[in-house]
């Protein structure tokens, strides 16, 4: 009887030491497929088309043919990616002239507001709409067609609104703000590859627009991600001391 | 000896004659080319003959959002009842030769007294136009109810129609008749 009993205990310890193993192994491999998980999906990141510009006018504004307002939908929301909007809030120019809005009427979820006449003059403006903002900029395009920044943390700024390692995704009312957008930065170094002109909101048709004028005409501003750029806590460049 | 003369001088008349011919048919090839060429018309399927109420006027454009309380409206209506017509549809786009093309629609209706009727890109989401035509600003000629041709915003091929009053003036004559 007592070899019996302590066999017994000795079996039930041995079943409750591999119940406690397999227990183990179970939590092991729920863990093991979870970390799995996180890093499989962090890397299902689908393919972006290389940036191919636009047949036809469109193309003549740099606006990307395969990632643009029909499919944008489609690569929102990236962890590699930052998306801006080149417009202004209100806009002194008068759009109004050639049939557009002066405001910022809505823009698409996840793109968040720098406006370009704040990083340098827009050219080529038509006449109609007159001047638009003209206050200070983060550079300037000298008389011998060079670049200049108007101060010290000028590329700083660029760097942290567009950074390098990342897709950047364009866009503005009809394409052409994103257009100079993208060639400033190409010409201040930045990787032509990873920046897609997405082109203009006017054309957006997906699920992702969010309206700032209601009904009544008024504008809800206060839905925009809005990087403001305070000139005042900058450091102008004097370039005689250069 | 005389004979001989009067051969070689025919001869040279001969020459002269055929090198004048040469030159001649050089020059009326460079000439059609040059002169021609400005107003060699595109080769389009069909044609519009604008209405008089288009012809001869102040070169107004019609804005439908002033003569009409509902514009899409009255612009469906008008595809409706077959009428033909010329649209024009501007999209406010901020820099480089699309942004003057507006300008360059203006004039011609004011050098060419005639009339188009014009939208702004606000409404025609809303109306018939936009299952046809999908990228603005464009010139639509209507016929009898229907699109016969537009301006492609999208197309390399008519790129050149967009970025000059001429380039425009080509396509528009190439289209209407007025």
């Amino acid at each position: 009887m007592t070899k019996n009993s302590s066999s017994d205990s000795a079996l039930k310890v041995g079943f409750r030491s591999l119940i406690a193993v397999a227990l183990g192994v179970i939590v092991m491999l729920v863990l093991v497929l979870c970390i799995t998980k996180v890093l499989f999906d962090a890397e299902k990141l689908s393919e972006i088309p290389a940036p191919t510009v636009s047949e036809g006018m469109r193309g003549e504004l740099g606006i990307d043919k395969n990632v643009n307002e029909k499919t944008i939908d489609m690569f929102l929301g990236r962890s590699d990616s930052v998306y801006r909007d080149m417009r202004l809030l209100v806009d002194p120019a008068n759009y109004e002239e050639i049939g557009g809005d002066k405001y910022l009427s809505g823009f698409v979820d996840g793109f968040e507001v720098v406006p370009l006449p704040y990083i340098i003059k827009p050219e080529g403006l038509p006449e109609a709409v007159g001047k638009s903002y003209e206050g200070k900029a983060l550079y300037t395009r000298l008389a011998d067609g060079t670049l200049a920044p108007n101060y010290i943390e000028s590329k700083q700024i660029l760097e942290d609104l567009f950074p390098q390692d990342k897709n950047i995704f364009l866009m503005c009312g009809g394409g052409g703000y994103a257009g100079m957008m993208k060639s400033l930065l190409v010409e201040l170094g930045w990787d032509s590859e990873k920046i897609w002109n997405v082109g203009g909101f006017w054309y957006y048709e997906g699920n992702n627009k969010i309206d700032i004028k209601d009904e009544d005409g008024n504008y809800a501003f206060w839905k925009v991600n809005y990087h403001l750029i305070d000139f005042d806590n900058l450091t102008e460049r004097r370039y005689a001391e250069d | 000896m005389p004979k001989t003369n009067s051969k070689t001088s025919n001869k040279k008349l001969i020459i002269i004659a055929i090198a004048t011919l040469v030159v001649l048919a050089v020059f009326g090839f460079v000439f059609y080319k040059v002169l021609g060429g400005a107003s060699q018309k595109i080769e389009v399927e069909e044609t519009l003959l604008l209405d008089a109420e288009y012809k001869n006027t102040d070169g107004q454009q019609i804005e439908l959002a002033e003569v009409s309380e509902d514009p899409v409206a009255t612009l469906d209506q008008m595809f409706e009842d077959k009428k033909s017509f010329v649209l024009y549809v501007s999209l406010p786009i901020c820099n480089g030769d699309a942004a003057k093309f507006k300008q360059y629609v203006l004039d011609f209706q004011h050098r060419e007294k005639v009339s188009f009727y014009y939208l702004t890109s606000d409404y025609i989401k809303d109306s018939l136009v936009y299952e046809t035509v999908k990228y603005f600003p464009s010139v639509i000629i209507v016929k009898e109810g229907k699109i016969i041709n537009y301006l492609k915003y999208d197309s390399d091929e008519d790129v050149e129609f967009y970025k000059s009053y001429d380039g425009f003036s080509k396509w528009f004559k190439s289209n209407v008749e007025y």
